[in-house]
């Protein structure tokens, strides 16, 4: 044994005497390996039928792809029926029932994959006719049986059950509703509604306006010959009628102009789906193609992108981020995107933002472009040991009408773009601030996080089809408006405890935009107010309610309440309106159970005597009240007045909200004193 | 909408043991080197790509129980680079030479790929060489693979609908042997380990000794013999003991195993049925496969015809053998269609499972899957990659490389009675886990 290691040893070292390795460096390449094309042949039948033969002879099998280049079609509120006609292709002939068509498949090992835009078909070789008479029965003699159509709406429900807890679906789906809307094809998406109004004649209309010959083509690849073909060709699909195809004409979508996130709630999710999208105008073959191709390359294309490099290896926020920027006849797309861990969502969405700022306005670096260059070069050569792949060029050489020689002059063209090229491209390609953020994640733990990247700060909800999601939860049997109100006043001390306060007085600071101001307030009871602003050294303003007149005056104009507002102002000097909705005349409806700041708040509807909206949040937790907003309308604008309660601290018995976020500013109370006998003179008005 | 995303989700990341194949003869030369690494060498110049490959012998089935998902983690910080190739970089080689790179990982190897122009094999002998001898194993990697591998548990697992599908049977189908956890294994113990024990799991199982150098594709074997030689021959025989569990620890399961799970993230339920099957050496593999195309490889294959397509009571139903080293499972699932009941789907899964083992299946049927199999064993060997991994994993794990050439004869062997008996022999009750898997919030399970 120690002999024979030891000779083996020795045998190497003759051989690899002159290998002293360095270790130190990447090895240099070889000459570079002529990358050849494989070659195809083509025929078009009578009927207009275009067949393209790869043959390759390696393996003793061969595959038809059938392809209908129609165009797309908008759906609507039937959005389902082009893949449900797909589904159907296949599921009986007028001479075949399904079953029959899966047995004789089946037989002969064939794979068989009908679809929307055509088929797919491969068996052995020594099949090859069996199978062209079933691949040309399917499409030639559909006989959409109503028992198979009632299956496949079945199936297709089934389905879009799964869709609901599917974030990739779910994030596919906002991003058409978001990107392309409802009047375009590629904004269709099927939901329960949209699938019950599907018939079966509008799957057969579908197929009598789009499948026809003169728009199709047929792939054949592998061990035949053009010879061979030609006539399999005529006899199986020459009698395909020719038709009139449906002409459609597209208003493409364009990019928002600013950013806006659009988000399904997932609650309990650990992981956030994150999508940044808009529509771009790029076409297979078009001028910006390769330039586009080495741009996403560099920015995302894989591994070595800069979006994998920073999310995942850098900072470990996700398992992979990506970007694509997708090539179309129609409308393509922008899409960067990554799954992330739930607590770095927005460390993750300001990645993404830096990255595509750092590309658009520093541009790409010389050898990234090269090594972009290499691995599009070399992903071509890769792309080439699947004999499809030739088939595949040679179709998109006609429907794209391409240049005969395109893709002989590939690599030529792709090593010719330069960086200035690709910097134009990253300008016109990748915008900073014209994308919709998709968010498929947890709204409680991240909303307030993620609001920032919104413009408005308004982030719209949809549910997982991408139709606006219902805001609020139902609320438990047994809960009303008048048992959330009854558990708000037990919550700050009881009716008892608030009886027994006549007034109070409290003072604080608001910490405003301009500077810090003074802040007052006055309550006795029932319903007189007075509340002050003070900015030292400015002056103040005043808003006093007396019980049945008011007044606002100081440093923001002076002016007396009108009617509407005397019957509100007694509303809201009461101390707590909830009540006695009677003696403030106002109305009280329990929407549902929102979430605030990803607390679940019961939300409430009030209607002031003079009409006014106002609603407000009270916790399911403590029944405290966290927030108010109330609509406001002045010189016939609206506007929102958001006010938010923390921080609730007893005063005589009662709890109050010591911190209150106003639309002036934070407003933090030191002290209330309770019952000093306040004057009524307090309340006078000037 | 994509009409296999259930599949994708079903099986996650799964690696099902592909059917290996015939089609033309694949010519190879195989030999070891001095430090115990087996090279295998075929030659094709049909285009200009050389596939390079190692494949190591070490799987989640070699993992300390208290260290679960070491294995596939080193998949992840076998990236990290070397003291010659720069943090991060291992990749940047890889696309700059214009080729392609991935690794996987399963109970039982870990298995690393790259597809590369031919003129830069030597590029990839140095990559891998540098990976297999001295790895960056630092605190740094460590605690970023660390993230990335959590992201990508919840992104396959967690967060997938059906996706601890593979976890919640191997759980209840294994006692003893390793196969009991999954290859992604516990955030926990990787959280807790200490960088020298990962400094020691490479030094035990990323050695040559422990490994298969597999290249395909375009090249010239007298020249690749010293172009292997030179970056690998000077790789230190690994000196440690390497811990493999024994095929034969695990006794029968003995009794029907019957729980339920739930998954919070999924809408309609499965029932599944994992009965335990022997090892994919067993003479007995093939006919497990070809039972499982019975169930259902084509669209008119029982469980298809019968479940999804006539009664409409399943979504998807589909069985499959999933054969490891040691061990397997066979391995029978239905997605329930809407407002069926779970208990109706399993009776007529149950229905299935007896006509296998309770009469032949026809000659059509018999004549069906033998086209199957001789169709698959001649595509089996498409392109220079699939061959590289087949001839791989044929001696890694059947110690006979030719098995590419003779695996094909092995399933014409088959007879229909031995179908039948296979049914007979493994799917009972007391070899079985039945897995109710539901709509709803995760409980505590495993």
């Amino acid at each position: 044994m120690k002999k024979f290691i030891c000779s083996t040893v020795l045998a190497f070292l003759v051989i690899t005497n002159y290998a002293q390795v360095d270790r130190s460096k990447a090895p240099e390449a070889g000459p570079a390996p002529k990358i050849t094309l494989g070659k195809y042949e083509s025929f078009t039948l009578k009927n207009g039928l275009k067949v393209i033969v790869v043959e390759n002879h390696k393996l003793p099998k061969v595959s038809y792809s059938l392809v209908v280049d129609a165009d797309p079609t908008l759906e609507g509120n039937k959005a389902g029926y082009v893949s449900m006609f797909g589904e159907m292709l296949g599921r009986g002939t007028k001479t075949r029932t399904k079953i029959q068509i899966d047995e004789e498949a089946d037989l002969i090992g064939a794979t068989l994959n009908p679809n929307a835009g055509g088929i797919y078909a491969g068996c052995l070789k020594k099949y090859n006719e069996k199978l062209l008479e079933l691949m040309s029965d399917i499409i030639l003699n559909p006989s959409f049986p109503q028992e198979e159509f009632d299956k496949v709406v079945k199936r297709t429900r089934d389905g879009l059950e799964t869709v609901k807890t599917d974030v990739g679906a779910i994030a596919a789906n906002l991003t058409a509703t978001t990107v392309y809307g409802k009047n375009h094809p590629y904004g269709d998406v099927e939901t329960d509604s949209t699938v019950s109004n599907i018939t079966l004649q509008d799957l057969k209309d579908y197929y009598a306006k789009n499948f026809m010959p003169n728009v199709s083509y047929i792939a054949i690849v592998g061990d035949i010959t053009k010879a061979e073909a030609q006539p399999l060709m005529e006899k199986y699909f020459g009698g395909w009628v020719k038709g009139t195809p449906a002409k459609v004409k597209l208003t493409n979508p364009t990019p928002p102009a600013n950013p806006e996130i659009i988000m399904n709630d997932r609650a309990g999710s650990k992981q956030t789906t994150l999508r940044f999208v808009y529509p771009v105008q790029n076409t297979v073959g078009g001028e910006d193609y390769l330039k586009v191709r080495l741009l996403n390359t560099i920015l995302g294309g894989g591994a070595t992108g800069r979006l994998f490099m920073t999310l995942r290896e850098k900072h470990g926020y996700t398992y992979g981020a990506y970007s694509s920027i997708s090539a179309d006849e129609n409308v393509g797309q922008f899409t960067a995107s990554a799954d992330v861990r739930t607590e770095v969502t927005d460390s993750a969405i300001y990645q993404f933002i830096s990255e595509f700022n750092k590309i658009s306005t520093g541009g790409v670096t010389v050898p990234e472009l090269q090594s972009a260059k290499n691995e599009l070069t070399g992903s071509f050569a890769i792309g080439l040991e699947d004999p499809q792949t030739v088939a595949r060029f040679a179709i998109n050489i006609d429907m794209y009408k391409l240049p005969k020689d395109y893709y002989e002059n590939y690599l030529t063209n792709l090593n010719a773009v330069t960086i200035e090229d690709v910097n134009a491209a990253a300008v016109k390609y990748v915008l900073p601030f014209n994308y919709h953020i998709i968010v498929v994640g947890d709204r409680a733990a991240i909303e307030k996080k993620i609001l920032k990247y919104d413009t408005d700060k308004k982030i719209t909800f949809l549910d997982p089809f991408g139709y606006p999601a219902p805001e609020l939860k139902a609320v438990p049997e047994g809960v009303t408006a008048q048992t959330v109100m009854d558990n708000y006043i037990a919550a700050v001390g009881g009716k008892d405890a608030i009886s027994k306060i006549k007034d109070a007085t409290a003072t604080g600071k608001v910490s405003a935009m301009f500077g810090q101001m003074e802040y007052k307030q006055i309550n006795k009871y029932p319903n007189k107010q007075y509340i002050s602003f003070t900015i030292p050294s400015m002056g103040s303003q005043e808003i006093i309610f007396n019980g049945t007149a008011g007044k606002s005056a100081g440093l923001g104009g002076d002016y007396a309440y009108d009617e509407k507002m005397v019957k509100d102002a007694n509303a809201d000097a009461m101390f707590a309106y909830e009540l006695d909705l009677t003696t403030a005349g106002m109305q009280a409806t329990l929407l549902g159970i929102d979430l605030v700041e990803g607390k679940d708040a019961y939300k409430i509807e009030f209607i002031y005597p003079s009409g006014k909206k106002s609603y407000s949040w009270y916790s399911t937790k403590n029944n405290l009240k966290i927030r108010t907003l109330t609509i406001e309308e002045t010189n016939g604008e609206q506007s929102e007045q958001i006010f938010v309660y923390s921080d609730y601290k007893d005063a005589g018995g009662v709890l109050y909200p010591y911190y209150v976020k106003t639309p002036n500013g934070d407003l933090v109370i030191e002290k209330i004193d309770v019952n000093t006998n306040v004057s009524d003179d307090a309340f006078k008005i000037k | 909408m994509n009409k296999n995303f259930l599949a994708l989700g079903f099986l996650g990341s799964v690696s099902i043991a592909g059917v290996l194949a015939q089609g033309p003869q694949i010519k190879f030369e195989e030999y070891d080197l001095p430090n115990g690494l087996h090279v295998i060498l075929h030659e094709d110049h049909t285009v200009p790509l050389v596939a390079v490959t190692v494949n190591y012998h070490v799987g989640s089935k070699n993992e300390n129980p208290e260290r679960t998902g070491f294995a596939h983690f080193f998949e992840h910080l076998m990236f990290e680079g070397s003291p010659n190739i720069k943090r991060g970089e291992f990749f940047k080689y890889i696309s700059n030479a214009g080729g392609d790179n991935n690794a996987y990982t399963t109970q039982d190897q870990t298995f690393y790929h790259e597809l590369l122009p031919s003129n830069q094999l030597e590029l990839g002998l140095w990559l891998e060489s540098e990976r297999m001898l001295h790895a960056l194993v630092e605190d740094i990697g460590v605690n970023t693979q660390r993230e990335v591998v959590k992201e990508e548990k919840r992104l396959r697992v967690d967060n997938q609908p059906y996706g601890r599908f593979i976890t919640e049977i191997f759980v209840r189908a294994f006692k003893v042997h390793p196969y009991r956890w999954a290859p992604i294994g516990s955030m926990d113990h990787l959280n807790a380990a200490a960088l020298s024990e990962f400094i020691d799991f490479y030094k035990t199982f990323y050695v040559p000794n422990n490994a298969v150098l597999c290249l395909t594709g375009d090249i010239d074997i007298a020249k690749t013999k010293l172009l292997v030689e030179k970056y690998f021959k000077d790789i230190p025989k690994g000196t440690k003991e390497i811990p493999r569990p024994k095929a034969d620890s695990e006794p029968p399961l003995g009794k029907e195993v019957r729980d339920t799970v739930y998954d919070e993230f999924i809408q309609l339920p499965a029932v599944i049925f994992a009965y335990r099957i022997p090892s994919l050496t067993s003479p007995d593999y093939y006919a497990l496969q070809m039972m499982s195309s019975v169930l259902s490889g084509g669209a008119s294959s029982r469980m298809n015809k019968e479940l999804v397509d006539k009664q409409q009571k399943a979504l998807q139903a589909f069985s499959f053998s999933y054969a490891l080293e040691d061990a397997g499972l066979f391995i029978s699932a239905a997605i329930v269609g809407a407002g069926v009941d779970v208990n109706e789907m399993e009776k007529l899964m149950q229905i299935e499972v007896d006509r296998m083992k309770n009469e032949l299946i026809s000659e059509t049927e018999f004549n069906k899957i033998r086209t199957q199999m001789e169709t698959q064993s001649v595509s089996a060997n498409e392109g220079v990659m699939g061959v590289a991994t087949n001839l791989s994993n044929a001696y890694v794990f059947n110690k006979n490389t030719n098995l590419v050439n003779t695996e094909l004869d092995n399933y014409l062997k088959v007879t229909r009675d031995d179908i039948k008996r296979v049914a007979s022999q493994y799917l009972v009750k007391e070899n079985r886990v039945v897995l109710f898997y539901m709509a709803g919030k995760k409980t505590s399970g495993q």
